[in-house]
């Protein structure tokens, strides 16, 4: 259990920072993008919701932990092997049916959707790593 | 001696013959622009022409060698804001609560009494999302022919001097800078 709570703890973390990182990427390397995040659909920061922003690497965690409490055993491979597995998992099932409607729904770009899709499978090959790392 | 009251004579006749007390009606081709910053890249909002002919109303006050303006302003439309990219016109129109405040008010208060060319320090009270702070400018002052006078102003602001909060985006992390450099090129036509 101990184990199980620093994994997710540990894989949060290491989320917060990368989607940090990735952010003043976008920003420096590709600024034309992230200026779409000017774009009146979203929303204003305010204290009542940037929280949810930061918090959001956790509880990423704490439902892929759940994933892989589930699945692990029959995920193939090593670390690397079972992370990438787990990435591809999580893209194609969560992220892709929600992104397609998201598009269809409010008024970003392809590229914008895309970067999302490819962060998220990022982010779930990340704390692949950390789970099979930290609690195999 | 002579060459000293000569020089007096030519400076005198020119301040008689160049002061801009009277009316004045602010030309179509007057501009405004304000250059803003994120911390992705700079943009410039601006108003390339200016529809309404206010009319300025001042008079000479020797003592204080100022010209004094009376109920003189002009009035701009946030709306007609063009910041050349459509999200960031989209926000600078809601921070500065457009729907709310439409119009950008320049009160011109006084003006430093000029002789010839050059910079002259004006005061105006600007009115922005119900809020009026007064602000010294530096015009550089320029005559246009014998009856058109032409104002460039150069006023750093704050989004903050009005109470008014800037766009922030995905936690905070996307910003509109609180710094903005405000250019006036007005050209004034004696009427």
């Amino acid at each position: 259990m101990k184990k199980a709570i620093t994994a997710t703890l540990a894989s949060g973390v290491v989320l917060l920072l990368l989607s940090l990182a990735l952010l003043y990427f976008v920003i420096n390397v590709f600024p034309s993008q992230a200026e779409e995040y000017f774009s009146p659909v979203f929303r204003w920061s305010s204290a009542g919701t940037d929280w949810m922003f930061y918090a959001h690497p956790f509880v990423l965690s704490i439902a892929l932990k759940w994933f892989w409490e589930r699945y692990k055993e029959i995920l193939p491979g090593g670390t690397f092997l079972k992370a990438v597995e787990m990435a591809f998992v999580y893209g194609m099932v969560a992220m892709l049916p929600v992104l397609w409607l998201t598009f269809s729904a409010i008024d970003i770009s392809a590229v914008m959707v895309l970067s999302w899709l490819g962060y998220g499978i990022l982010q779930a090959f990340v704390a692949g790593l950390i789970f099979a790392t930290l609690n195999p | 001696m002579r060459f000293l009251l000569f020089i007096l004579l030519v400076c005198f006749s020119s301040f008689q013959s160049r002061h801009v007390a009277g009316s004045w009606v602010i030309e179509r081709n007057s501009s405004l622009a304000i250059d803003g910053s994120s911390n992705i890249n700079k943009f410039t909002c601006d108003i390339r022409e200016y529809v309404k002919p206010d009319t300025l109303k001042s008079v000479n006050d020797q003592a204080r060698r100022k010209f004094i303006f009376n109920n003189s302003h002009l009035s701009v439309d946030i709306k007609k804001f063009d910041c050349h990219h459509k999200y960031i016109t989209s926000d600078f129109r809601r921070m500065l609560k457009s729907d709310e405040y439409p119009n950008l008010v320049i009160r011109f208060v006084s003006l430093e009494e000029f002789h010839q060319d050059g910079i002259v320090k004006g005061v105006v009270d600007i009115e922005l999302a119900g809020k009026r702070k007064r602000m010294e400018i530096n015009y550089n002052c320029s005559h246009i022919g014998a009856n058109q006078l032409r104002l460039q102003g150069v006023k750093l602001m704050k989004f903050s001097d009005f109470q008014l909060e800037t766009p922030k985006k995905i936690g905070g992390l996307i910003r509109i800078n609180e710094e903005i450099v405000v250019n006036f090129n007005l050209f004034f036509r004696r009427i």
